[in-house]
């Protein structure tokens, strides 16, 4: 599945982008999937917008710092080491 | 779940707020109820939110190594936790208040320099801590791998320093205009408390976070309004970007053009605002305004204006609200002769410039 993180926030505030090719397990898959449906809070913290394009459409998920559930670090911190301007 | 009802329109208690704010310095029940208004606003769209009367407390260490002191909660003392490069907070208590310095200089960074803002905000602005209730103040170190950020965590009232990538930032307990800015944001929570939505109140929140921010970094370097560099976080660049800096309050958008971070999108004034946009774009507008006052006024005299329109100010205000409380606020304070006399013209005649009086 391809997957686009949008950064943003906390005090450097810099906006970088990157996009991965990644094999999401069941877990990981229902994981972005509950995700998508929260509402982003208002703070200004780091903010990380992950966009999955499935083949039915892409779906938004939008999370602050404190709220990333550990199961999505591996994919936030590879996602971060290529994130660009 | 309870379901949290306003009786008053949200928008008639803003209007009142704003009336009152321009009549006192010292914020208005109003005002206090728009503030709580808007946290009850916001509640409701978070399941997780804390009920208010929880929000004021710090977490304590959940153990305490021999020796080490656990400041008593109200008393704005400093608790230092090491994170181990885990993205979890809180994970080892190393530094109470009063405590010894430990092995760890980005440890004993953050220590001091929670203490410096902590002291600029007693004796400068009469404040107790972020508060003005004497909350203890709490900053985890090494969070994460490589991260390559800090942040004041609004729901746990604590302070997170990453270590950088060391591509683009160092350690970020590097520069005192971190931690300063941070806590910042902390100070707004419990006073304007400002919406960080992407128009002109989220702007207007980043941009007091950079106001009080360079302030104190000044004020701890020893430089007044004229040899300040007005850069925002200049001290925490990597190596390979040493010169380049995150905001230039004196001529924004000209703080940095790389391949890693690619080009400063603030604009100077209004002739560049755009909605809706990131708060740290367009805070550089209003930046610009407190760097112009800090010319004619001084940076002593800008920073309590600024400060005092702060404790006035409510949560979807915009720039316009911004220099009418302002001007209130610095007639107050030159009347008790606390600022000079012609700080209200210097804050309109900066604001015009800028684009937005
Ligand atoms: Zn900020």
């Amino acid at each position: 599945m391809r997957v686009t993180l949008e950064t943003s926030g906390g005090f450097t505030g810099l906006r970088r982008t990157a996009t991965l090719d990644t094999d999401l397990d069941e877990s990981l898959d229902d994981l972005l999937r509950h995700l998508g449906s929260a509402e982003p809070s208002s703070s200004s913290q780091p903010r990380y917008r992950l966009t999955v394009h499935r083949p039915t459409g892409d779906q938004v998920a939008e999370l602050t710092e404190s709220e990333v559930p550990a199961a999505l670090r591996p994919l936030l911190a590879e996602l971060l080491r290529h994130a660009r301007p | 779940m309870a379901y949290r009802c306003s009786f008053v329109p949200p928008h008639v208690l803003d209007h009142i707020a704003k009336v009152q704010a321009q009549q006192s310095a010292e914020p208005s029940p109003a005002q206090r109820s728009a503030v709580v208004s808007a946290q009850f606003r916001r509640g409701r769209r978070s399941t997780d939110a804390l009920p208010l009367a929880q929000q004021r407390l710090t977490a304590e260490p959940e153990s305490v190594p021999p020796g080490l002191t656990v400041p008593k909660p109200g008393t704005a003392g400093r608790l230092v936790y090491d994170d181990l490069n885990q993205w979890t907070f809180d994970v080892t208590f190393i530094r109470g208040e009063g405590d010894p310095a430990v092995g760890a200089q980005n440890a004993n960074d953050a220590y001091d320099h929670l203490g410096t803002v902590r002291a600029y905000y007693k004796d400068r602005l009469g404040r107790e801590s972020i508060d003005n209730a004497g909350l203890n103040l709490v900053a985890n170190v090494n969070f994460g791998v490589g991260f390559d950020n800090a942040f004041w965590d609004d729901a746990g009232l604590r302070m997170v320093f990453g270590n950088g990538s060391g591509q683009v930032f160092k350690d970020l307990t590097a520069g005192v205009d971190v931690c300063a800015h941070e806590l910042t944001h902390g100070v707004t929570q419990f006073s304007a408390n400002l919406n960080y939505t992407n128009d002109q109140s989220g702007a207007l929140n980043e941009s007091f976070s950079d106001m009080l921010g360079t302030a104190i970094d000044a004020y701890a370097n020893g430089r007044d309004a004229h040899t300040h560099n007005w850069l925002i976080g200049d001290e925490i660049m990597a190596d390979d970007l040493y010169g380049e800096a995150l905001r230039n309050m004196a001529e924004p958008g000209t703080a940095f053009e790389n391949p890693l971070m690619g080009r400063d999108p603030q604009p100077r004034d209004m002739s560049g605002y755009f909605e809706p946009a990131d708060p740290h774009i367009m805070s550089g507008i209003t930046n610009r305004w407190f760097y112009l006052i800090s010319q004619d006024l001084g940076l002593d005299a800008a920073t309590v204006i600024m400060y005092q329109t702060l404790q006035n100010l409510w949560p979807n205000a915009k720039f316009a609200d911004a220099a009418t409380v302002a001007v209130a606020q610095a007639r107050i304070l030159a009347r008790a002769g606390l600022v000079p006399r012609q700080s209200p013209q210097t804050v309109r005649g900066a604001a015009r410039q800028q684009g937005f009086w």
